[in-house]
């Protein structure tokens, strides 16, 4: 099911003082089953370039195509774009309001008019898609969990919808170093197993770059460059020039490489840098 | 959709009626809601719109920007006008239709009730363009003191409305993200009969309560841990001061006051 973009642009409070634009002349395509990471500096337009394709924002300009539906400016029904297109805002866990977790995740299956076993069978499938024991955990309210735990039943929430392609904005905010981890591996595993669509929001290189097989960057509401995590890093002083940076691990390899040291730049995991660094000092020792 | 809103909207910039102390700013605010309800006539009407201009000139607001400000209460102006027009009695009929009579003295009424109500409006949300609600807050603050004497807390109030006023921006932020993140599980907010739609906004609802009285909690740590506490010999970062600019503004606003009051009793 991909998802083509043409010269979409989106400008806010069009006509008034505070005028904005956000996106601009936006070309955009996505095959199926690619893991892409949108990267980008607070206000770059991120945010909304993802609303665009689900139906949440409609183009001022140009035309958002999802699986042979047109999103445009008057266009109206899009329903069921976003059930094909699941979007999991920031903080995804202020938006639950149920007294259970399992009523809760059945809201999105319920509103697509659902029978009550299927909402069931999927609610059951959610919860243990994000990693949960759905037997211990459904009865339960949303909000005596822990932060992290209350964090995948809001993505479960957007599961249960049964979208082909997920869209995650900063999926990891406000966790820390082992709930981020845990996360992005469930995340990872979606696509991997699953085979979903996954689109990654983020501003942390780090957590984009060993997971994705395709990064945009975005830049003052345009992009400014795509490709592969390599073909990317590749361009370290223009990520510099945007505010943004090449993953901590490829900056210490540059650093290296500038001491003199022999070692390839674009490396951008802590895995890939061991072996290569284990490599070159050994040869040392035997050397 | 919500962002359209602009009553009690401030509009930053550097203006002689920015700048003008708060507390001018309330005072001729009061004196000109006052002094309209002492016109008489349409000539009297015509010193409340040159005040208006002129301060409107002043402040350097686009005038665009001011009427769409009223826009919302466009129904609530025309009702006022149609009502005053079919159902005042009167000698002098114009002319009848149905069981209405439209008479002379009802269009007037009519034409009097539209003009205090959008003199009224575009008067007072002139001062909250062009004053910040800290300024504001401090300037009812400064002005409610005197009854301090009889244990009226004034700082308290003017604290719970600064802070009141400093969420309304992030309560509707936060409105709009978590409406759309229930729309994007399928929620729908604008069709159905009422009560359906009443029930629809159990999702938004539930999470905004949760998520205002969260950020309650939070700010009141902030505060206690800030050794916040009320009033009393607590200095400020911004003193107010009277300046000529608020003297000048009080001469205007006498002479307004003399020219209205002259035309409606001379």
């Amino acid at each position: 099911m991909p998802v083509k973009m043409e010269q979409v642009s989106h400008i806010y409070m069009q006509g008034g003082p505070f005028e904005s634009t956000a996106i601009l002349d936006i070309d955009l395509e996505i095959q199926d089953g690619e893991f892409i990471g949108l990267i980008g500096h607070t206000g770059s337009g991120k945010s909304t370039l993802i609303q665009h394709l689900n139906g949440l924002l409609k183009p001022t300009q140009g035309t958002v195509i999802v699986n042979e539906i047109r999103i445009e400016k008057g266009s109206r029904e899009l329903r069921a774009v976003r059930q094909q297109v699941g979007l999991v805002f920031q903080y995804p866990e202020h938006q639950l309001f149920e007294e259970t977790v399992a009523r809760d995740i059945a809201f999105g299956p319920k509103n697509l008019g659902l029978p009550q076993e299927e909402i069931e069978t999927r609610v059951r499938e959610a919860v243990q898609l994000v990693g949960l024991p759905y037997d211990e955990i459904k009865d339960r309210s949303p909000f005596e969990l822990s932060g992290g735990q209350r964090r995948r039943v809001a993505i479960a929430g957007v599961l249960a919808m049964r979208p082909k392609i997920l869209i995650l904005d900063e999926p990891t905010a406000g966790l820390d170093p082992r709930g981020r981890n845990e996360i992005l591996e469930e995340i990872a595993a979606l696509h991997r197993e699953r085979g979903f669509t996954v689109i990654l929001v983020s501003h942390s290189m780090d957590d984009v770059a060993r997971l994705v097989g395709r990064i945009i960057v975005m830049n003052k509401g345009q992009i400014a460059l795509t490709g592969t995590p390599e073909e990317v890093f590749a361009h370290a002083d223009r990520l510099k020039e945007i505010g943004l940076d090449v993953p901590q691990i490829t900056s210490l390899m540059m650093a290296l490489k500038e001491k003199g040291m022999d070692v390839p730049t674009d490396i951008y995991t802590v895995d890939q840098a061991k072996a290569v660094l284990r490599k070159i000092l050994e040869g040392r020792r035997h050397a | 959709m919500l962002r359209d809103i602009t009553i009690g909207q401030y509009y930053p910039s550097d203006s002689p009626v920015h700048r003008l102390d708060p507390r001018t700013k309330l005072v001729i605010t009061f004196l000109f809601i006052v002094i309209i309800f002492f016109v008489r006539n349409y000539s009297g009407y015509l010193f409340i719109l040159a005040f208006i201009s002129l301060v409107i000139a002043l402040s350097k607001i686009p005038v665009k920007f001011i009427f769409k400000g009223l826009r919302p209460l466009l129904f609530i102006i025309l009702l006022t006008f149609f009502i005053n027009l079919l159902f005042t009695p009167g000698e002098t009929e114009l002319f009848s239709f149905w069981f209405f009579r439209v008479t002379a003295e009802g269009l007037r009424q009519g034409l009097f009730m539209t003009l205090r109500l959008t003199f009224l409006v575009t008067g007072t949300s002139l001062l909250t363009l062009t004053t910040s609600p800290i300024a504001l807050t401090d300037g009812i603050e400064m002005l409610l003191r005197p009854l301090k004497v009889v244990k009226f807390p004034a700082h308290e109030l003017a604290m719970m409305m600064t802070i009141a006023l400093r969420f309304i921006p992030t309560l509707l932020e936060e409105t709009d993200k978590i409406m759309k993140a229930q729309m994007a599980r399928g929620a729908d907010f604008e069709s159905g009969n009422l009560i359906q739609r009443a029930k629809s906004l159990i999702p938004l609802l539930v999470p905004l309560f949760i998520s205002a009285f969260r950020r309650a909690d939070e700010l009141a740590m902030a505060m206690e841990a800030r050794c916040y506490r009320g009033g009393d010999s607590r200095t400020r970062m911004k003193v107010l001061t009277m300046g000529l600019v608020d003297f000048a503004a009080f001469g205007v606003t006498m002479l307004l006051i003399a020219a209205v009051l002259l035309n409606t009793y001379l």
